[in-house]
């Protein structure tokens, strides 16, 4: 095992780990409030569940930029290959966007997508409304994790 | 594309009041002016529902639950039911309230029965207490703690006390005492805390009695079996009560509708769809008797928007309207729409597996479960969905993760194994696969434009169509071309040309986009403003990257439980069993979550990206009067 190695690893932990942190606090934010709406309302069940489940997938982006970069060292799938120092840390710098904006945004997004909630439980039919205006949130994290993946292809190993 | 829709007026004999509405809910194409989604209904109306609803709720308790029910009435069956169904709902009716009066009483007896527990040993009966004159008996306890002492000073002063039992805490029994000293009998029962208990009044022996309870009570548990059998063999009947519902509440909103009338006549007013207009007066002028008048609409009228497309172009309708209902003066952006949605969805999920999934699943779905309204429109565009999904997957050589190239395959068949159908993979080389949804993207926001220059069109403003529609459509081909020319040497020439349309794109903003403001400053100023408007446009088109993303996330997810059920594959003698069970919780997570995100993304890029060019909405559904059921599917006309 290289220093360059464990410097990706660490790239593709905090990639996995901070997003992921983000995604759980946004889905827990949503999900409280989706829990208050279904003791009143428990029809509402489907449209709040996926209003609750949109906060998830920045933690599946960091996942997938981890995924990507181990598969890139051959820490997964084959054998590890000795990298240098320098292209260690490159793929560090590739996890970066992804890490630090799907943590905040997955946050945000889980405030947005707690709001949508409560207006699902005033108006049902408004429910796709609230999806969309959920969604303009992630549209931060998938320009993160397109910066993750563009700056993952330009390393060269 | 939109209908237009008249406003109607229908007269007919006041006679035929009744006739005239039950038509015009059997026709399902007239659209009342006080439409309400939620018709609230009288109180007798309500609990009349309420009642059966009961009945329903009671028999369908031992009704075999199955998935896939589908409850069908035929139309005479319908129009008949209520005979039928009201005798049931009595003979239902009788049976539970002999149950519930039989469960009251068995309550009752048990906890009798508990109190008389402890005093069984008495040796009198209950009633005969009450008839003794020179003498009281008090039946009750006092704590174990105090009897000793109570017993002596009772014996002691000449009353007596019988015990019965006893238990951890008390002892009962029954106390007697002469009337003469009454005062001094109660100042000793206070003293040491005695409670006395009223029994039930009995005319036999307690000990006697307690068989009697029980029999009495077996009895009613016998009664309660046999009425509930009673009920349990009229759960077959149950459809019956369902229907019944069904055309009480069709009668009840019937009933609600709001008629005007003059001295022989109802009229009753609203809209209707142009087309439909002459079936209508056909299908009507068979069996009633009626006038038919075309009122006109103002300008300020707001008219219902009706629509008529393909069954394609209907299930994407849903999604529009969870937008906003198109007003009934712009074009219907339904049919556009619906391919864009089609073609997207299919890329984001972009996997030949989850394609043939799509399809298999919701095609069995729709076939078995038949599911009504907004559901329905959604299981109908994932399976419509799953043709571009297949065929993006092929162009990406995807098949549940792994790669399958459909190519190399038509190739070894044909002698040319080199051939591929691999045109992108956006795991390993993402670089040509954002620049084809940026392109997409670019696609699709002219195709917005030109819907915006349809409209203007409609409008006859030329300006507006120039100055909003063609002028971005002029920047943004040039930027394509700018683009193209930058990349390849070869092509030089493209970005002379990018330039220019762009150039053009420009000045066109920069003169018309303050065509409406006076004074020269203000005109300038106001195009200036409209070219700001290239960052919104430079957004929107980035957005576009979000189909990267999702197939990126797609396909990666899919990789990698590959790759645990590979790993987990290992491990003697479970491993295949384990393998399997990751590979299928693995890829079903992935289906849902990427269902649910090209769900989610590709409406968003419709409503922001797409509808935000042209798209003004702001109208509301052309809903005729119509059967509404809780528990029918469907009706069916000819037997």
């Amino acid at each position: 095992m290289t220093t360059g190695l464990v410097y990706a690893l660490f790239g593709a932990g905090l990639a996995a780990g901070l997003a992921g942190i983000g995604s759980a606090i946004g889905v827990a934010i949503a999900g409280k409030s989706a829990a208050g709406v279904l003791s009143e309302k428990p029809d509402l069940f489907g449209r709040v569940l996926i209003l609750q489940a949109l906060p998830g997938t920045q933690g599946i982006y960091g996942f997938l930029v981890a995924i990507l970069i181990m598969a890139k060292i051959g820490m997964i799938g084959g054998t590890p290959i000795a990298i240098t120092p320098a292209q260690g840390l490159g793929l560090f710098a590739a996890s970066m966007p992804i890490a630090i904006a799907g943590l905040l945004s997955g946050i945000y997004q889980g405030k947005m997508a707690a709001a949508a909630i409560a207006m699902t439980a005033k108006k049902p039919t408004m429910s796709a409304r609230g999806m969309t205006m959920t969604a303009i949130v992630e549209t931060y994290a998938i320009l993160g994790l397109l910066v993750s993946v563009l700056m993952y292809v330009a390393v060269a190993i | 594309m939109i209908v237009p829709v008249k406003k109607v007026r229908l007269l007919a004999p006041q006679s035929e009041r009744e006739a005239l509405i039950k038509l015009i809910q059997h026709e399902n194409k007239f659209m009342l002016f006080d439409h309400q989604e939620e018709v609230s209904l009288p109180s007798d109306l309500s609990q009349h529902l309420k009642r059966i609803e009961r009945g329903v709720e009671e028999l369908s308790k031992y009704e075999k639950k199955k998935f896939f029910s589908f409850h069908e009435a035929s139309r005479s069956e319908f129009e008949k039911v209520e005979h039928e169904a009201e005798r049931l709902l009595n003979e239902i009716d009788e049976n539970l309230t002999l149950i519930e009066k039989k469960k009251a009483d068995n309550v009752g007896l048990v906890k009798d029965i508990a109190s008389l527990k402890p005093y069984l040993n008495i040796s009198v009966a209950t009633k005969a207490l009450n008839r003794l004159v020179k003498t009281r008996i008090v039946i009750g306890y006092i704590a174990r703690i105090n009897f000793d002492e109570f017993l002596k000073e009772a014996n002691d002063k000449g009353h007596i006390f019988e015990e019965s039992s006893r238990d951890e805490e008390f002892v009962y029994g029954a106390f007697g005492y002469e009337l003469v000293y009454e005062n001094q009998a109660i100042l000793l029962l206070n003293s040491y805390r005695f409670k006395e208990q009223t029994l039930p009044l009995f005319d036999t022996k307690l000990s006697e009695l307690l068989p009697e309870l029980n029999a009495s009570l077996a009895d009613n548990e016998a009664i309660i079996k046999e009425k509930e059998g009673a009920l349990k063999a009229l759960s077959n009947k149950v459809n019956v009560l369902r229907t019944y519902y069904d055309y009480s509440y069709n009668k009840a909103v019937r009933s609600q509708v709001k008629t005007g009338q003059t001295e022989r006549v109802v009229y009753i007013e609203g809209w209707m769809r142009e087309d439909q207009i002459d079936t209508f007066k056909a299908s009507l002028s068979q069996k009633l008797d009626y006038d038919f008048e075309e009122l006109s609409v103002n300008d300020e009228e707001l008219v219902p928007t009706a629509t008529k497309n393909n069954v394609f172009v209907q299930q994407f309708e849903s999604i529009t309207n969870m937008f906003s209902v198109p007003s009934h003066k712009e074009i219907d952006p339904n049919p556009v729409m619906s391919i864009w949605y089609w073609i997207i969805f299919g890329i984001m999920m972009g996997d030949i597996g989850y394609g043939l999934a799509m399809l298999v699943f919701f095609t069995l779905f729709i076939k078995y479960k038949r599911p009504k309204g907004q559901l329905r429109n959604l299981a109908m565009i994932f399976a419509f969905s799953s043709v571009p999904s297949i065929i993006f997957g092929i162009f990406t050589g995807s098949l549940f993760g792994f790669t399958f190239d459909l190519g190399k395959v038509f190739g070894s068949w044909f002698g040319n194994p080199n051939f591929s159908l691999i045109l992108l993979q956006p795991v390993d080389d993402p670089l040509p696969m954002l620049i084809f949804s940026l392109g997409l993207g670019i696609l699709h926001i002219i195709t917005a434009l030109v819907m915006k220059i349809l409209n203007e069109a409609r409008k006859k403003d030329i300006l507006a169509i120039l100055a909003d529609g063609v002028s971005w459509i002029l920047i943004l081909l040039g930027a394509v071309f700018a683009a193209i020319g930058l990349m390849s040497p070869t092509l030089k020439i493209m970005s002379t040309i990018g330039l220019v349309l762009a150039g053009l794109g420009a000045l066109l903003i920069l003169f018309l986009n303050g065509r409406s403001k006076k004074g020269i400053i203000s005109k300038g100023l106001s195009g200036l403003g409209g070219l700001y408007g290239v960052t919104s446009y430079l957004s929107d088109v980035l957005s576009y990257s979000r189909l990267l993303a999702l197939s990126l996330s797609t396909a990666v997810i899919a990789f990698t439980m590959n790759l645990l059920a590979g790993m987990v594959a290992g491990v003697p003698i479970v491993g295949i069993l384990l393998a399997i069970v990751v590979y299928l919780i693995g890829h079903v997570f992935n289906f849902v979550m990427g269902l649910l995100s090209a769900y989610v993304h590709d409406g968003r890029l419709q409503y922001l990206e797409f509808f935000g060019k042209f798209y003004e909405g702001g109208g509301y559904e052309f809903a005729p009067f119509a059967y509404k059921f809780k528990y029918l599917d469907a009706i069916k006309e000819n037997e």
